[in-house]
Formats: structure tokens, C-alpha cells, sequence
């Protein structure tokens, strides 16, 4: 019986931590490159309270439970956006922008909202340096119009209409890129479960290339996180109901002998 | 009087021991590919009353029977109820769901296990893992894809940079009693006499039927868990009256027989 109340409460706690995922990706439905997550569940080992009986072929098995066996990151792609702006880009792949922090190491993110900072550097809508194959990306100040090539190339022309390569944005790949520690602020970080970033061209492999102009939508769609709220709320319901049914039965059991 | 006490004892005991796995189920009650559990109850086997004294004169001599008495209930165990999930859609391209008989082998430190849990991933060397990190065994061994993002269709064959690595390993069991839950999503032999009656089903005999980008939600239904707990409860409720009932009747004949005045 008391094993009855601790399921029932594991039950509530896994459907908290599933209506802390739902929220927070309801809350990323308008963030550029925002990848939703779902929680997944699973059993707890089982407890044989009673051993099989000659001639029955199980015993009595009780389960303990339910746990939260991860939160596992969506990488489906998002749509994309029409913006105009010339340093918006989007990864039609795999791929990962790589920006360089503060401090000096690498982080990545699938958000291409760039723009240039006051030395004409290409940067994220926080300020980290876009990375390209040899080091930031510096359009200078006498570029009259820029683009990106599909392959990454950001290419300027002056006023002469001669064009020149400024860098080429690099993209990285991941073994499992779900396994990414996301750092907030877009950014993602290397982990051990991510794998080593293998640096690439935008267009080779799996990466993907890039489209100027665009922006990715987050990949949260409303009506479904609508349907998985309305189902983990129900669970917890459904999950207390037991822990007041239990409890009344155990209050039941106490109230055995009267006067 | 006392045999009565002791068989509405075993009633509660029984609401009990219901109570605690109908509480698994409805914690799982979101868990992928999980199956519902159900208690089996059984009576006590029940004995024959046989009137010793009180005679009258014309009957035959030696005990005559009175008839028969339970004895109260007890659980024997529990069975698994291994009726397909509802599918699913998640159109992850490592996300699959069996449809029928069958479990996916996985590799876990412990030997092989089965699941029923198709929410695969890859890790940090590209192998295609489990929730929990396990292998999942493609024609009987783990397989990796370190360039490259894996997907599965719905022939279960799994796939990386335009080549088919293998395919799923799916077995299945002639006796679906020999396997049993061992916890965290994952089902076991007991021994060899049962892991020997696993089988990989064939095609032509259709039983079982994948679909990829899908994932088999639990099969435990509110509806029925619910109608279960009102019973419960109510069984346990009328076996509490009965116990009381008779330890009133008990108190009676304890107290008041024989009172004067």
C-alpha cells in the first residue's frame, strides 16, 4: 500500500518534469533555431513480493514507478523565415554556426540572426564572433552591399563593384547532436555525449547549406504541445486520484478497530 | 467466527497488493511501449464443514458433511497484458514502433534484453542507443554511423549516408509468459529453458509490423485503471465492514451474554 503511494507520487513528479518540458518549449515557440524537447519515461525495476507458486509461471511482480529516463532534444527542422536581412542565414541541414565566446572557447547554435558590431565583424544577435574557416568573418567598412554564398563565402563588393571574399562561415557536425548541452542564449556546447564537433563547409556532407535572407522558426508546433499539456495534465490527475484512494484505504485499515 | 475475521483479512490484503500494481500501471501511464500489469486472485482452496456432534438418532454413523467453506482469497501472481499500444506519430527518423509481437534486442552490460521501447538515439560515437544508452542490436550487434545521421523505415532497416547498415534484430517468444519485466523499459529470460523459446518472426507469418517514425504510447487505459480502483476500494471497504461487523458480533457475545441487569 505504501508502495501504491510512492508510485503514484513518482507518477506526479515524472509529469511535473514533463510539464516543465511542454512549458518551456511553448515559451521557445518564436525563438530563431530553437530545437523542442520531450521528456521520455520509464519503468522502475519491480520487486517480486511474492516468489511463483508451484505450477504458476510468475510470481507477484509490483512495479515502483515511473522516472524521467531523459529529455530528448528534436532536431526536426524548423520552417523558415523570410526576413530580407542580408546577415540572416539559415543551415538547410545539419549543421551548426560556430560562435566563439567571451572567454575564448567555441559554442555553437542553429541561430543565423547575425549582424555586424561597430568593427564591421560578423556577429550574434548577443555579440559572440561567428567563426568562419580561418577565424571571425571582417567586412570592412567600405562594403557597400555583402552577401552569402551558399557554401558560406561572404563576399563583399566596394564601390567599384569589385568583389571580395571577407572569410567563409564553417559549420560543425555532430555524431549525436541531441546529446548538446544547451547553454542558453541559443547556444549550445560540446559534451561528452554530443561527441567531438567535426569542423566542415557549409554544403559538404550532412551539414547543409545556407540561405541568406532567412531565418529558421523554432520547430515547436502549438497544437501539438497543446495535446501533450492536456494529456500530462490528466496523468497527474489520474496519479493523485490513486494516492487518495490509497490513502483512504490505509485510513480504512486504521479505523479497523473502533472504541 | 475467527475463520470469517480471517477471510476478510485476506480480502484486504488482496485490495492491498491490487492497489500497489494498479498504481505502477498509472504511473506508466506515459511511458513508451509499456505494458499494463494485472493481479491474478485466486480463492483459497475451500474445505468441507463436517458435523461432528449434535446427532440426531436416525442418521448414519461418522462425521456427516455440512457443505463447503471458503477460506478467503489470495493473489497468485500477475500477469502482463501485452496488447499493442496506441501509435504514436513523432516522425523522428529514430523513432520506431512494433506493431504486434516482438521486442527489440539490446545490448545492455547485463546480456541481451528486449524492449519495447523504440525511442532510440545516437551517442557521442554515433552507435544507435536506447534511451538508457544501451546497444540496440541490428542483425544481432550494435552498429555506429559516425558521419552522418541514422534513420530507420519501416522495414526496420536502418540507414546512414545513403547505405543500409542492417536491420533491426526483433525476436519474439513462443511462450510470451517466459519473458518478464525486469524494470527500466526492458524485459528478460528467466532462464535458458525460456530463452529458448525465442524466435525471430518471420515476415511471411506477419505477426508483428513496424512503423518508423512513430512511437507505442503505454497501453495502460485511465478508463479501465479507474474502474479497477473503484472496485478495489469498494471490496476493501465491504471486507472492512464484514471484519467489523464481526468483531462487534464477537464483542457481544464477550461482553453482554450472561450480563444481569
Amino acid at each position: 500500500m505504501i508502495r501504491a503511494l510512492n508510485s503514484a507520487a513518482l507518477g506526479m513528479i515524472a509529469q511535473q518534469t514533463n510539464i516543465d518540458t511542454i512549458a518551456n518549449n511553448m515559451a521557445n515557440i518564436n525563438t530563431a533555431g530553437f530545437k523542442k524537447s520531450r521528456a521520455e519515461f520509464q519503468d522502475l525495476l519491480y520487486a517480486e513480493v511474492q516468489r511463483p507458486m508451484q505450477g504458476l509461471s510468475t510470481g507477484l511482480m509490483v512495479g515502483q514507478g515511473t522516472r524521467v529516463s531523459g529529455i530528448q532534444r528534436i532536431l526536426a527542422g524548423g520552417g523558415m523565415q523570410v526576413t530580407g536581412n542580408p546577415y540572416d542565414l539559415a543551415i538547410q541541414g545539419s549543421g551548426y554556426f560556430r560562435v566563439q565566446q567571451e572567454d575564448g572557447s567555441v559554442a555553437y547554435t542553429r541561430d543565423g540572426s547575425f549582424h555586424l558590431d561597430g568593427e564591421g565583424q560578423l556577429v550574434t544577435a548577443q555579440g559572440g564572433l561567428v567563426l568562419g574557416e580561418n577565424g571571425p568573418i571582417k567586412v570592412p567598412a567600405e562594403a557597400k552591399t555583402a552577401a552569402v554564398n551558399a557554401d558560406g563565402g561572404v563576399v563583399w563588393s566596394d564601390a567599384k563593384n569589385q568583389n571580395t571574399e571577407a572569410g567563409k562561415v564553417s559549420l560543425a557536425l555532430f555524431a549525436n547532436p541531441s546529446g548538446l548541452t544547451a547553454a542558453g542564449d541559443n547556444l549550445f556546447l560540446e559534451s561528452a555525449a554530443s561527441g567531438q564537433a567535426q569542423g566542415t563547409a557549409a554544403g559538404q556532407q550532412d551539414a547543409g547549406r545556407l540561405s541568406q535572407g532567412y531565418l529558421e522558426a523554432s520547430n515547436v508546433e502549438a497544437a501539438e504541445e497543446m495535446i501533450n499539456l492536456m494529456q500530462a495534465q490528466r496523468a497527474y490527475q489520474l496519479n493523485s486520484r490513486v494516492i487518495q484512494s490509497a490513502d483512504e484505504m490505509l485510513g480504512m485499515a486504521n479505523n479497523l478497530r473502533r472504541g | 467466527m475467527l475463520r470469517g475475521m480471517y477471510a476478510a483479512a485476506s480480502g484486504m490484503l488482496v485490495g492491498q497488493k491490487r492497489m500497489d500494481v494498479l498504481a505502477n500501471n498509472l504511473a506508466n501511464v506515459s511511458t513508451t511501449g509499456f505494458k499494463r500489469d494485472t493481479t491474478v486472485s485466486e480463492s483459497f482452496p475451500e474445505i468441507l464443514l463436517k458435523r461432528i456432534n449434535d446427532r440426531s438418532p436416525d442418521m448414519p454413523a461418522g462425521p456427516q458433511p455440512v457443505g463447503a467453506l471458503g477460506m478467503g482469497t489470495f493473489i497468485s501472481g500477475t500477469a502482463t497484458r501485452l496488447m499493442t499500444g496506441p501509435m504514436q506519430q513523432t516522425g523522428n527518423p529514430l523513432d520506431v514502433a512494433i506493431s504486434g509481437d516482438g521486442f527489440f534486442a539490446v545490448g545492455t552490460p547485463q546480456g541481451i534484453r528486449y524492449t519495447r521501447q523504440g525511442n532510440f538515439s545516437q551517442d557521442a560515437n554515433g552507435t544507435l542507443v536506447t534511451a538508457d544508452g544501451d546497444g540496440v542490436l541490428v542483425d544481432g550487434q550494435p552498429v555506429s554511423a559516425a558521419h552522418g545521421a541514422m534513420s530507420i523505415n519501416s522495414k526496420g532497416e536502418v540507414w546512414a549516408d545513403g547505405q543500409v547498415l542492417g536491420r533491426l534484430t526483433v525476436v519474439t517468444s513462443r511462450d510470451l509468459g517466459a519473458l518478464r519485466k525486469e524494470g527500466n523499459g526492458l524485459w528478460t529470460t528467466a532462464g535458458p529453458a525460456d530463452a529458448s523459446t525465442l524466435v525471430t518472426p518471420s515476415e511471411a507469418t506477419g505477426n508483428y509490423d513496424l512503423r518508423a517514425g512513430y512511437l507505442e504510447a503505454s497501453n495502460v487505459e485511465p478508463i479501465t485503471e479507474m474502474v479497477e480502483m473503484m472496485v478495489i476500494m469498494r471490496s476493501f471497504e465491504a471486507n472492512q465492514r464484514s471484519l467489523q461487523m464481526q468483531d462487534e458480533t464477537l464483542g457481544k457475545s464477550a461482553n453482554d451474554i450472561g450480563r444481569i441487569g
